[in-house]
């Protein structure tokens, strides 16, 4: 249950505060990035050899 | 001390620098040692970048908030804390992983990290000098020629060490005029051996390492040039400079290369150094102490309160800080090309003993760091330390899943 409030507050996009003992079941990573950003990513950390 | 400037030298080993007891590669670190503190049992509480710097820049263990990809909004960072009590945070490096994408750019007034900049195959990141470049036009601005600018925090990251390992030809010759490697021969080793974790050539993971150190004595000369751009602005006299890196690198030490999941010294024993303008005299200690420690010490420098979630303890005054053992944490199998379901790795030391967990065998490895530095005899099945140190460890494992 205590995950509720910090998934709600997820959702709308509002920041969680850090004294919330929950987490967001969206999970940390944010789909909102575009495709691009993704692919760059991928091959900047791919040139270090990861 | 007005300002503090955090400059962290990504895979940076601690032996291969001079006032470490390396060949020489490092002058001009070597040459403002007068005026340093030199840590020589300096922890990293992590082997590679994402498990060590949530331990450098906010103070948490890498697995305290779980396995997400992005910055836990948990965490805070000490650009969050410094930017509320009116300090100006500045941060400026091209190292991936620490990039906004993954949300460490909380808290920073001015944040570069590169990702919009092209790079190439053989150079993928923004190298020392146009960091250099940057860090100078903002200082510039912020300064503004005035003596009343707003105390800042300033944090530089290079990333010139780190593989490929493609160094230019001056500094190549500098290390071994020998070794004749075009860049494309360079390059070929990166991808056929280092990137293999082939160890098998011991003469071409010899000379993996000459390319390392040619990088080394590269980033030597970047570091003098960002001293000189503090003296240009007159900001040297008042700055304090805590310089150190997130994790080393390994050259077949323990069977592999680059930085995978292991916790030996190669790795996780890294260079730690202050600089202070007005001392007189330089000195080394033999503190065992984390990477977890610079945040608070940063708040300290600043005079600020510590910040309650900060789980290290500030370095100064040197005489207060107290004697404790450190831990480290990683996900095992990072960066190699093994797939397969992720396993924790862990260390504790404590006084000259060193514990090490690895989830994916359940097994432990115990060493004497005073008479085994190189981590050869495990002697977990003989010592009498040795559950008392396993004690320290076992709770650690999958914390945050129960």
């Amino acid at each position: 249950m205590l995950d509720v409030a910090p998934t709600v507050l997820d959702v709308m996009d509002l920041e969680i505060p850090k004294e919330m003992e929950g987490k967001s079941l969206l999970g940390e990573e944010k789909p909102e990035r575009p495709p691009e950003d993704h692919e760059k990513m991928r091959s900047r950390l791919k040139a270090l050899g990861y | 001390m007005k300002n503090v400037i955090l400059l962290t030298i990504d895979t940076l080993r601690k032996d291969v620098l001079g006032c470490y007891g390396g060949k020489g590669f490092t002058p001009f670190i070597d040459s403002v040692q007068d005026k340093c503190i030199r840590f020589t049992k300096a922890h990293s509480p992590g082997p590679y970048t994402q498990a060590a710097f949530p331990g450098i820049l906010t103070s948490s263990y890498y697995l305290e908030y779980g396995r997400g990809k992005m910055l836990s909004e948990k965490r805070v960072l000490i650009s969050e804390s410094l930017k509320r009590a009116g300090v100006t945070t500045a941060g400026f490096h091209s190292n991936p992983y620490l990039s906004a994408y993954f949300a460490w750019n909380r808290g920073w007034d001015v944040f570069y990290d590169s990702m919009e900049d092209e790079v190439d195959d053989k150079v993928p990141y923004i190298k020392a000098g146009e960091i250099n470049n940057k860090v100078s036009a903002w200082l510039s601005s912020h300064i503004g020629g005035i003596a009343g600018y707003n105390p800042f925090f300033l944090w530089v990251h290079y990333m010139d060490v780190h593989e490929p390992y493609v160094p230019e030809r001056n500094y190549m010759d500098m290390v071994d005029p020998s070794i004749k490697l075009n860049e494309g021969e360079m390059f070929g080793l990166f991808k056929d051996v280092l990137l293999k974790r082939d160890v098998s050539d011991r003469r071409i993971v010899e000379i993996l390492k000459k390319l390392y150190c040619a990088h080394i004595r590269e980033i030597d000369d970047g570091v003098k040039e960002f001293f000189g751009i503090l003296e240009r602005y007159d900001l040297l006299k008042d700055s304090l400079i805590i310089i150190t890196s997130d994790h080393g690198d390994e050259f077949g030490e323990h069977g592999g290369l680059s930085h995978d999941g292991k916790m030996y010294s190669e790795l996780v024993n890294v260079p730690l150094i202050i600089y202070e303008p007005s001392r007189e005299k330089g000195e080394a200690r033999d503190t065992l102490m984390s990477l977890l420690d610079i945040p608070p010490t940063i708040l300290y420098l600043f005079g600020l309160n510590q910040v309650d979630v900060f789980e290290g303890h500030p370095l100064l005054p040197l005489d207060d800080y107290p004697a404790r053992g450190v831990f480290g944490e990683a996900v095992d199998k990072h960066g190699s090309t093994e797939k397969g379901e992720e396993k924790e790795v862990h260390y504790y030391c404590e006084g000259d003993l060193k514990i090490i967990y690895r989830e994916r065998d359940d097994s432990w490895e115990l060493y004497d760091l005073n008479a085994d530095p190189k981590e050869i005899n495990n002697i977990v099945e003989t010592s009498s330390a040795a559950d008392a140190m396993k004690q320290k460890v076992s709770p650690r494992v999958r914390r945050y899943q129960r």
